[in-house]
């Protein structure tokens, strides 16, 4: 196997790499560097930094709401199976051209063109004790529900809505144009085989589509952990208590809040660690399928 | 000749353009509110460049909580921003003094105009004497605010405010009973207001003492306090629904439409005697300042902060003394009157006065506040205390996650956090 390097290569090869490279060093590979450095410092995130060594650390695996914000993290993570299972059937149903499907596709898109910040904002005048849904759930049932105070239903509320039913326009068309690349003739195979909906489902659809399927899977997880703030601060603000506090909203809290930016740091770290892991477990499927 | 009648030339309209051009910049957290503050600031500002001539106001109005001392932040980062920004006098000013002029030299002249409480207060560690960072608009309290035709309708005397522990409760039920919602709430705020005022009646002039640690949140006082607001919210006297609610404004709006009988509102800024004077009538609105609870010492006491908002310089301005200047003439003489009068808020500033001919119940706030004013605790702590308290009354009062004893434990631990 023949070695590559400049000898063999030439110059060349690395001229082209180059902007791309610096443009990693400046935006990714610094700052990671530097948020490093500040999770070993005091410092209000700006001014003076004091080095401090691990008490950050020390202090962030002590406080009660760096665990109780992992804990609701791996809430909305077990949303992730629900999420995709219930999307991939309805872009299977759909895939079935039942009528108005365009429309319906139109319709389920539609939160994902307003962004999270005005979903948070809806969801929570439509969520409020006093607010138009639970109008209609008294009106049927005589007492509202407590989505935004209680915090086993705020928590679930969040998950549901931001994990499921936001990303189900998004997922729908990914797997849709997914399927659309299924060979029509193995469908035809299974109906002929007396195949019904739901075999043809789990034994063609699903199969055909398992790189789609774990992209799709890959992308929730870094929605849980790295795009669920703006969501949360409009809706709930990580409260009631610290029942929808998450990592993200932690390192905004501390950083943001009471001006620690080196102790934001620190869970910054651990964010960037989960990331990392989910990065690396998205790059090896990526490897497996071009081998 | 003509070269130089030229350079001349030239050099006059350099340096006049620069006299033209000077701005000072201000940021704002209540400029924003189109038809309260930004009315008498905009008049303020109006009258401060005209005694200034060749002076231009930039007033930017920046959103508050919390994003707006994130951008104070952001401006420190850079070390560039105002001349002048609006702070909450306590931990949040004390936090950013680095970036703070110290306004001392320039206030020589109005600083005995200002009550000894408010110069307290926006002295850097709260103590008189340590540099003054601030300039104060407003001095902030907290009460209980209640409409007396509600009290009327439930056989109560509205000209009688339910004042200890039994009395309140027992206008609770019968206002319950008559079909009127006791206590309007909005968020955690009423919970967290209830109990600034409770901390009030249970350690009066001994408050600062939880901040060096002489007292501690484990008297019976405070404990029966907490026991009887928990108790409120139990039996349904305070509105449920309003947890889920903003406290502002919707809080504020709901009982200021008439949404209910008591309200924990403020004594300055929004929430406060006039809005809802102007709203529910002058003579319909009564103001008590504490529920007395059996164990609590100290009766009828006034929870005050004795500056609310304020301004500041900021120490990268290249204008100073203008930047001061301006400051002084928004806090002191025509710019204090002005602010006072048009938005309700009371005025640190002794020569700003008050008329309370036309508001009954200003004349009944400013009686407590002569007789026993106790300081306000959460701007003694740090930066994100409010934020941090507020989830902990979240998880006893709201989500009943936890116990009274464990509150208690928690919300001591809270005052040595960091």
């Amino acid at each position: 196997m023949r070695h590559r390097g400049l000898e063999t290569d030439g110059i060349a090869p690395y001229l082209f790499l180059a902007p791309l490279l610096v443009l990693l060093v400046l935006f990714i590979l610094y700052p990671v560097t530097m948020n490093l450095l500040a999770s070993f410092t005091e410092w209000k995130g700006y001014g003076p930094q004091k080095w401090i060594g691990l008490s950050n650390y020390e202090k962030m695996f002590q406080d009660q709401a760096f665990w109780t914000s992992l804990l609701n993290t791996g809430i909305f993570v077990l949303y992730i199976p629900i999420g995709t299972a219930f999307t991939l059937f309805v872009a299977a149903l759909m895939r079935e051209s039942i009528a108005g499907w365009k429309t319906y596709r139109a319709i389920l898109y539609i939160p994902n063109l307003l962004g999270y910040v005005i979903m948070g904002v809806i969801f929570s005048i439509y969520l409020r004790d006093d607010g138009i849904l639970n109008a209609l759930i008294r009106w049927v049932t005589g007492a509202p529900v407590h989505f935004l105070i209680d915090p086993v239903l705020a928590v679930n509320s969040i998950g549901l809505i931001l994990v499921v039913w936001l990303h189900l326009g998004f997922g729908i068309i990914y797997f849709l144009a997914a399927m659309n690349g299924i060979e029509k003739s193995i469908y035809e195979a299974a109906i002929i085989d007396g195949a019904n909906f739901w075999k043809t489902f789990t034994n063609v659809t699903v199969p055909s589509i398992r790189f789609a399927v774990e992209f799709f899977v890959v992308f929730n997880f870094i929605e849980v952990f790295a795009r669920m703030f703006s969501f949360i601060y409009t809706l709930t603000q990580g409260g009631p208590g610290y029942s929808t506090f998450t990592l993200e909203y932690g390192i905004f809290a501390q950083g943001f809040q009471k001006f620690q930016a080196g102790y934001a740091s620190a869970w910054s770290m651990v964010l960037f660690v989960f990331c990392a892991v989910i990065s690396t477990v998205q790059i090896r499927l990526m490897q497996r399928r071009d081998a | 000749m003509k070269k130089v009648i030229l350079g001349l030339g030239f050099v006059f309209l350099c340096t006049a353009g620069s006299l033209a051009a000077q701005t000072l910049t201000v940021w704002d957290f209540k400029y924003g509110e189109v038809t309260g503050a930004q009315v008498p600031m905009k008049q303020i500002d109006a009258l401060f460049m005209k005694a200034n001539p060749g002076v231009k106001i930039n007033h930017v109005s920046q959103p508050l909580d919390p994003q707006y001392y994130q951008i104070i932040q952001s401006a420190a980062t850079a070390n560039s921003g105002p001349d002048v920004a609006m702070f909450h006098p306590g931990a949040r000013e004390y936090g950013f003094d680095d970036i703070l002029v110290d306004l001392g030299p320039h206030i020589k002249d109005v600083k005995g105009q200002f009550t000894d409480a408010s110069l307290e207060m926006v002295s850097i560690g709260g103590k008189l004497g340590a540099p003054v960072k601030l300039l104060p608009m407003t001095m902030q309290g907290f009460g209980i605010y209640y409409n007396k035709e509600y009290f009327k309708k439930a056989g109560l005397d509205p000209e009688k405010a339910p004042k200890n522990a039994k009395d309140f409760l027992a206008a609770c039920e019968k206002l319950k009973a008559a079909g009127i919602v006791p206590i309007t709430s909005g968020q955690t705020y009423t919970v967290n207001f209830f109990l600034r005022t409770a901390v009030a009646n249970a350690y009066g002039p001994t408050v600062p003492g939880l901040a060096d640690g002489t007292q501690k949140f484990d008297t019976p006082a405070f404990r029966q306090s907490v026991q009887f607001l928990k108790d409120l919210i139990d039996k349904g006297y305070v509105e449920k629904d309003g947890f889920s609610r903003p406290y502002f404004m919707d809080g504020i709006d709901k009982f200021a439409a008439g949404g209910g009988a008591m309200f924990v509102g403020l004594l300055s800024d929004v929430g406060n005697w006039k809005i809802f004077s102007d709203k529910l009538g002058a003579k319909n609105v009564g103001y008590f300042p504490a529920v007395n609870f059996p164990g609590g010492k100290y009766q009828d006491q006034q929870v005050a902060q004795g500056a609310g908002i304020g301004y500041g310089v900021m120490k990268w301005t290249k204008n100073e003394k203008l930047a001061a200047a301006y400051v002084k003439f928004a806090t002191t003489g025509e710019g204090a009157k002005i602010y006072a009068s048009a938005t309700g808020a009371l005025s640190p500033n002794t020569a700003a006065g008050g008329d309370a001919s036309a508001y009954p119940v200003l004349k009944v706030i400013q009686g407590y506040l002569k007789s026993g004013i106790a300081k306000d605790y959460p701007p003694l702590f740090y930066n994100g205390y409010e934020d941090d308290s507020n989830r902990l009354c979240d998880q006893l009062f709201v989500t009943g996650t936890m116990t009274i004893d464990q509150f208690l434990t928690e919300y001591q631990k809270l005052v040595t956090k960091k």
